[in-house]
């Protein structure tokens, strides 16, 4: 277990002079998926071709199940790399039947009958083998192309933004189905989304991409609670950032002092500091001479996402259920009420890395 | 009402053809039922097949060379190779026997070697040749279209299921591209089937030039009327196996259509073969047809021989050119409102009524006009009148074309926005319908004038007594054996044909038989 079966070092790529992919590094472990989140144009895409072998890298190495497929002056192609791809617009053969499809990749022999037909009733597609990719839903076609690219016993499968086309009712059954495939045959993926949600939902590990390179590589829960820049925090939910200052050994923000880790206190040499705070570590009370003033709210059925701008000008934000109702431009009392230490940020930087 | 008068008019001459034929008597047909029938439906079958495969053939590589490689000056080989489009098939016939021929230009040059006999041109292999060279850009362009629509990501899919650059261009793109070789190859079986100035100046006698002989030579018309009609089955059954070839499966991508660029083969050591390909096709298909004529033109100059070029002719070809452009613009603006606006049963009907000018050929519709013309509306045989109702048949496909492309892009609902807004249907097409599809109707009439210019058996058959155009002229002086004579219309028609045809090609626009 936790070999790496995809292993990319300082790989860079250009278009046109413009930098897409950044001396970029990442591995993916056995039996795993990685889920590639950034926005768009942060180069997950091209990442996830180069990988693929369908574009060149400039410079890098980039290693399949330990052996390199590109490196100085080797370039393995597409064809040879055991990869198999799920592509945004599923790219089915659309002259070819869903049996054909899925055949395409398998190397005619004895059993070949045999894995196609396995296939199709794992993806739960039995009665439809002998349909056009025309004549199947959205969602049929995404778990033929899934069929097609496992076929060949990948050594890992990419999927590129598989589910951006699918109407959003459909995408939530349609991914559950795919994890629960790709978990069934303990295959290793790596999955491109700008979707976080869709990101925390698939993957066993989030890398999160920021001008073609990886911000930070972790599991869901890390990435979302702490994050390392202030960029994989912001890209995760809804954040603010208030501006806090170290006295007497303690750290005070505007809306008073702050619970937080004594390595911060104790190792911080920078006097910029930011506080990271979430909806919920925000509580907020109506006052007359509160400290902030309540300037937005987002309805969201069992919750009110809370706007405040405080007095300072900043703004945070508050979840509180639906039945605490108030009107904009109620005064309130602002303060932080969480039961765990908050995360600092100095120049976009987290001040402690656990 | 105006729709269906003008589709009733488009069927007319083919039903009336169709009828007088089944009426004849038993003479007639035993006349038809000979050896020498099969032998021209074979000599025509085997010519459509060998120019329908040697375009294909020619188009595939040039398509994808000029789209999908690092090749030099691509798109000066695009257009270049489009170019061809613009030499009538008669003028094709005539560089072809002026060169190759036993009084051409490279008899004169083996002559002092002591070569007495070049391989003899006239036949089968002239009109191959010819054929092919004129017609293959119907299916280059048409493959061109379907190769730059082609989905990169396929591509990428059957590369990364472990097939190579060769077994996914045999597996995957060529049965994507099937669509649009079978409607290349429809284009260019139908030219092929439905010429008449290159099987004619060449001799070789498939359906048109016999047709045309009969007529000529036998008093009795009949049999020219039946084998027009065993003409237009053959048309018929081509139609019917391109409906067939473009296959069950639905060709298209997702909507979402991904904007990756296909990725550039590179060339490498295969580019001077491909730009030699691209050379090669350029010197036969308009280099040398430019040449030869130049060389006849300067001959016949040089020696003071009578060229026989008059204004009255040039104006002849013009005025008849203009008014057909003009009339069957008219005459399908009725018909493109009701099949886009008024779509049903009824307007399909219509449209194919209309679009039957594109499988009919020219010689055909002319016999048809004849026969029409000589026994119903003899005041109208031999007139001006006759022969423009000859062309707006023929060509209403092109213009239906072009207009409907424009028209449907109109949404209906700025109509109606109008028609709110207290304006009458008349005023709405006036103010709001017709501007917007003006640059259509403006390529149609293009294309009409153009195709008009060029159109030969119709002309002879139908144009009044001594009348005389560009195209005509080309021919009898070429079958005459009067090259320099023929020369000078010859380019003047190139000359012309170029004008609307950047025109089209500068816009963008495709349509039917340019």
């Amino acid at each position: 277990m936790n070999t790496n079966v995809v292993e990319c070092i300082k790989l860079t790529k250009h278009f046109d002079n413009r930098r897409i992919v950044n001396e970029l590094n990442l591995v993916v472990e056995e039996g795993s998926i990685l889920v590639l989140l950034g926005p768009s144009g942060s180069g997950k895409t091209t990442t996830l071709r180069l990988i693929a072998g369908f574009e060149q890298p400039d410079s890098g190495v980039i290693k399949i199940a330990g052996k390199p497929v590109f490196n100085r002056g080797l370039f393995v192609p597409p064809e040879k790399r055991k990869v198999g791809m799920v592509f945004q617009d599923y790219a089915l053969f659309p002259h070819l039947s869903v049996t054909q499809n899925i055949r395409f990749g398998i190397p005619r022999g004895d059993e070949s009958n045999e894995k196609v037909a396995d296939l199709l009733s794992l993806l739960h597609l039995k009665d439809f083998g002998n349909r056009m990719p025309h004549e199947l839903s959205g969602g049929q076609q995404q778990r033929v192309a899934l069929g097609r690219a496992m076929a060949t016993d990948p050594q890992i499968i990419l999927l590129d933004e598989p589910f951006s086309n699918l109407h959003p009712a459909l995408r939530i059954q349609v991914r559950e189905e795919i994890r629960d495939i790709l978990k069934s045959r303990e295959a290793t993926a790596i999955f491109v989304t700008h979707d976080q949600e869709e990101a925390l939902f698939m993957g066993d590990n989030l890398a999160i991409i920021n001008d073609g390179n990886v911000e930070q590589i972790d599991v869901p829960e890390k990435i979302f609670h702490h994050p390392r820049t202030r960029f994989v925090a912001s890209f995760m939910g809804v954040v603010d950032f208030i501006p806090a200052s170290l006295v007497n050994g303690s750290l005070y923000t505007e809306l008073g002092s702050v619970n937080t880790s004594n390595h911060i206190i104790n190792n911080n040499t920078s006097n910029r500091i930011e506080v990271m705070v979430r909806p919920d570590d925000v509580t907020i009370y109506p006052s007359e001479n509160g400290n902030g003033k309540i300037s937005g709210r987002i309805f969201q059925g069992g919750f009110n996402l809370y706007r405040i701008t405080l007095d300072s000008g900043i703004l945070v934000h508050s979840i509180l259920m639906h039945t605490r109702n108030y009107q904009l431009g109620t005064k309130v009392k602002v303060e932080l009420g969480s039961g765990h230490p908050l995360r600092c940020f100095s120049n976009g930087k987290a001040l402690d890395n656990n | 009402m105006p729709a269906t008068l003008v589709a009733l008019a488009m069927i007319l001459p083919l039903a009336y053809l169709t009828v007088r034929t089944l009426g004849a008597d038993n003479e007639t047909w035993q006349l038809l039922f000979r050896w020498r029938t099969l032998a021209i439906i074979l000599r025509s079958f085997i010519l459509v097949v060998a120019v329908t495969t040697a375009s294909i053939a020619i188009s595939l590589p040039l398509a994808w060379i000029t789209t999908r490689t690092d090749l030099p000056l691509k798109r000066m080989w695009f257009i270049i190779a489009n170019l061809p489009l613009v030499i009538p098939s008669f003028v094709g016939g005539l560089v072809v026997v002026a060169a190759f021929g036993p009084k051409g230009i490279f008899q004169q040059l083996v002559s002092p070697l002591g070569i007495d006999r070049l391989p003899e041109i006239y036949g089968f292999p002239g009109a191959f040749l010819t054929l092919t060279l004129l017609s293959y850009p119907y299916i280059f362009l048409t493959l061109r279209a379907a190769i730059r629509r082609l989905d990169p990501s396929l591509e990428d899919a059957s590369r990364s299921l472990g097939k190579g650059r060769w077994e996914t261009f045999f597996k995957v793109i060529i049965p994507q591209l099937r669509p649009a070789i079978a409607g290349g190859g429809l284009l260019v079986a139908l030219y092929t089937l439905s010429d008449f100035g290159a099987v004619s100046l060449l001799r070789f006698e498939t359906f048109t030039w016999a047709i045309y002989l009969q007529y000529q030579t036998v008093f009795d018309r009949s049999v020219a009327a039946a084998l027009s009609l065993v003409l237009v089955i053959f048309a018929m059954g081509i139609l019917l196996i391109e409906l067939m070839a473009s296959g069950r499966a639905k060709y298209y991508s997702s909507e979402a259509k991904a904007t990756r660029v296909p990725s550039i083969v590179t060339l490498g050591a295969w580019k001077w073969p491909a730009i030699g390909f691209c050379i090669t096709l350029v010197s036969f298909g308009l280099l040398i047809p430019v040449a030869v004529l130049a060389y006849w033109f300067i001959r016949g100059i040089s020696i003071g021989e009578n060229m026989g070029i008059s204004w009255s002719i040039i104006f002849n070809s013009l005025s008849v050119s203009l008014l057909a452009a003009l009339i069957t613009t008219i005459a399908a603006i009725p018909i493109v409102i009701m099949i886009v606006r008024f779509p049903g049963g009824f307007s399909r009907i219509i449209e194919r009524f209309c679009y039957m000018g594109f499988a009919l050929p020219g010689i055909v519709v002319a016999l048809a006009l004849v026969f029409f013309g000589t026994s119903i509306v003899l005041p109208l045989y031999q007139t001006l009148g006759m022969l423009l109702f000859a062309y707006t048949i023929l060509f209403m496909p092109a213009s239906l074309g072009a207009i409907k492309a424009s028209f449907l892009q109109v949404n209906p609902r700025i109509e109606e926005a109008a028609q709110g807004l207290g304006n009458g249907p008349l005023k709405v097409f006036t103010s709001i319908t017709f501007p917007l599809i003006r640059s259509g109707v403006l390529a149609g009439a293009a294309l009409v004038f153009l195709v008009t210019m060029k159109e030969l058996p119709a002309t002879l058959i139908l144009g009044p007594l001594g009348f005389k155009t560009l195209a005509t002229s080309v021919w009898s002086a070429t079958s005459e054996g009067f090259f320099s004579a023929a020369s000078v219309p010859a380019l003047i028609l190139i000359f012309a044909s170029f004008i609307p045809m950047s025109v089209l090609m500068i816009g963008g626009r495709r349509s039917w038989g340019i």
